[in-house]
């Protein structure tokens, strides 16, 4: 009956389209009142526990920079610098899209604030080159996946706070994967272009104007040496990092770029505000459910069950990961990983696979929750954004969603992949 | 009523803003004194987390306010007719209201059991951190009445 009110309840309240957070704190709540057993005091205790940690400082100050970046106009820098850079291949500005959005997810963490963000200003340029809209939004919800794998990376953060893993060692391992998912996409691009003879050629652009453009986007390019190199040559914790990267966006938006004007600024806090809020109180509202699902002894009933299946560390890490994707389909991703991550761990780690490791395979599996169906969080902001119908912008992701789940089996397959970067910085 | 809810933007606004701005001065202060002056000061750490805490929960009104909060708009592919989609948003709020309801009560009984703990590095007491829960429930619970309310007139006006 627990389970039915917890995971039934749940489900039950997201199809009618209640709010993650309240729809986690509604279900416990449930739960508790028909046990009645728990005070309900429980409930401001697990969340503020949930909050009071400072690594999750980070959060809310990476989507300050990010923010602050998008308004200073650093954003159209760098995409100006990528359309340099891949803009004459075939299938150009597609291209263009995929490493903008690999540059700019140096500064940035979550999928969502790319997708809207410099989603924008990607797919306006795309349809005015003559590009399909579902496409376009297609290429766009999908590119914005790499943002949470390159680091910075809010889901990262929740990990490493959830799973007492080193933030800065998710932050290394996570670079090699994001190239990969990149890569990977922009050959995907490169045979749908040749196939629907896409001939939307432009000329490779004049080396005076290429240097133009890279020193005009140097000094943005420089916050993520700032972010990286500090957190990996160990001078900051990545909470300080993201200060840091706020205080060098303030002043790059105010005084280099001057782009930024004062009375801007309050809005952009407020913004970054509440976009913070409101993934932390999932984390807060997932604190107590999770809390709850450890209370009906559900960990240990997934546990015996996959470790009855197989005891091979390969085999069971293909059977998270498909949990994983399913519930990715299902439930919002720094929920999942909230819950689901206390769940998981002891298995994984006494199997011996890496926690780190581990990490990266979680974030880059609930990525592609990020454009499936039904609850496809970034195809739902494209259809907001492009107004193409939801099914649309699916037909033409599906290459791509295909694409993301191939480099998830490479990436368990070869752990090297993930590991030979971290091991190789902190030894 | 509109005076009121004006008001209440106002506060949740400027907590807020005050709130993220602090947070980013308070951290940036700490890498300033762990560099330069080269003495770690141990009370911005603990400050900046309770700041946090007023971060997520007053921000979380704001986003109730701005309707931001993250959620599946499943029901949105439908093409549901309107008076349904309200009565649908109405129900919604309602859920809202009774859960904040219940994390006011159980936040405003933990207040009390936490006042007598303090914290290590600035010492003021526990209860601090609870605060905020209480207020940012009340307020999402208040947004949450006066948009049911808006939606009540919408049907009673069509």
């Amino acid at each position: 009956m627990s389970i039915v009110i917890l995971v039934g309840g749940l489900i039950l309240l997201l199809l009618l389209g209640v709010p993650v957070a309240f729809s986690l704190l509604l279900s416990s709540m449930t739960l508790i009142l028909y046990r009645g057993t728990t005070p309900i005091i429980v409930i401001a205790q697990r969340m503020s526990n949930a909050l009071d940690n400072f690594p999750l400082l980070a959060i809310p100050l990476f989507i300050l920079a990010a923010e602050i970046m998008n308004s200073s106009g650093a954003t159209e820098k760098i995409f100006n610098l990528a359309k340099a850079m891949v803009g004459h291949l075939t299938g150009g500005l597609a291209h263009v899209n995929v490493l903008a959005s690999m540059l700019f997810s140096g500064m940035s963490g979550s999928a969502v604030a790319d997708a809207s963000g410099l989603g924008m200003i990607e797919i306006k340029a795309m349809s005015d080159d003559g590009y399909s809209l579902p496409f376009s939004a297609a290429v766009t919800a999908a590119s914005s996946t790499i943002g949470p794998i390159i680091p910075p990376s809010v889901p990262m953060v929740v990990y490493g706070v959830v799973s007492g893993t080193s933030i800065g060692a998710l932050f290394i391992a996570g670079a090699v994967p994001g190239i990969i998912m990149g890569v990977a996409m922009m050959v995907v691009i490169y045979f749908i272009a040749k196939n629907r003879e896409i001939n939307i050629k432009r000329d490779r652009i004049s080396s005076d104007k290429f240097i133009k453009v890279l020193l005009d986007s140097l000094p943005s390019m420089f916050l993520p040496v700032i972010i990286l190199g500090g957190i990996w040559g160990g001078i900051f914790s990545p909470t300080e990092a993201a200060a840091v990267a706020v205080v060098y966006s303030l002043l790059l938006g105010i005084f280099i770029h001057k782009e930024i004007k004062i009375k801007e600024i309050p809005g952009i806090f407020l913004t970054a505000g509440y976009s913070t809020a409101t993934i932390m109180l999932i984390v807060a509202a997932a604190n107590l459910y999770g809390w709850l699902i450890s209370i009906e002894q559900i960990p240990q009933m997934v546990q015996q069950g996959l470790l009855s299946v197989s005891q091979n560390p390969l085999i069971v890490m293909f059977l998270i990961n498909i949990i994983l994707l399913i519930m990715g389909m299902f439930m919002e991703l720094i929920a999942i990983i909230t819950i689901a991550v206390p769940v998981f761990l002891p298995l994984v780690t006494n199997l011996g696979i890496d926690p780190v490791f581990f990490g990266v395979i979680a974030v880059l599996n609930l990525m592609i929750g990020l454009l499936t169906p039904p609850f496809g969080l970034n195809i739902f902001i494209m259809q907001r954004v492009t107004g193409v119908p939801f099914w649309d912008i699916i037909k033409e992701a599906v290459p791509f969603i295909f694409i993301l789940i191939g480099t998830l089996i490479l990436l368990v397959v070869f752990p090297q992949i993930v590991m030979f970067l971290p091991n190789l910085m902190l030894g | 009523m509109d005076k009121l809810i004006k008001i209440i933007d106002k506060f949740v606004e400027l907590v807020v803003g005050l709130a993220i701005g602090s947070i980013a001065v308070i951290v940036s202060l700490q890498v300033f004194s762990r560099f330069v002056l080269n003495s770690p000061l141990s009370w911005p750490e603990e400050l900046s987390r309770i700041i946090f805490i007023y971060l997520v929960f007053i921000g979380g009104a704001l986003a109730s306010k701005k309707k931001e909060h993250i959620s599946i708009d499943i029901l949105e592919q439908f093409e549901l007719p309107d008076l349904l989609t309200t009565i649908l948003q109405i129900l919604r709020n309602i859920l809202i209201v009774i859960i904040m309801y219940l994390t006011f009560q159980g936040s405003l009984k933990l207040i009390p059991i936490s006042n007598n703990i303090s914290l290590s590095a600035t010492q003021l007491p526990m209860s601090i951190m609870v605060l905020p829960i209480a207020v940012g429930s009340f307020l999402m619970l208040f947004y949450a009445v006066v948009y049911i309310f808006k939606d009540i007139i919408k049907i009673k006006n069509s």
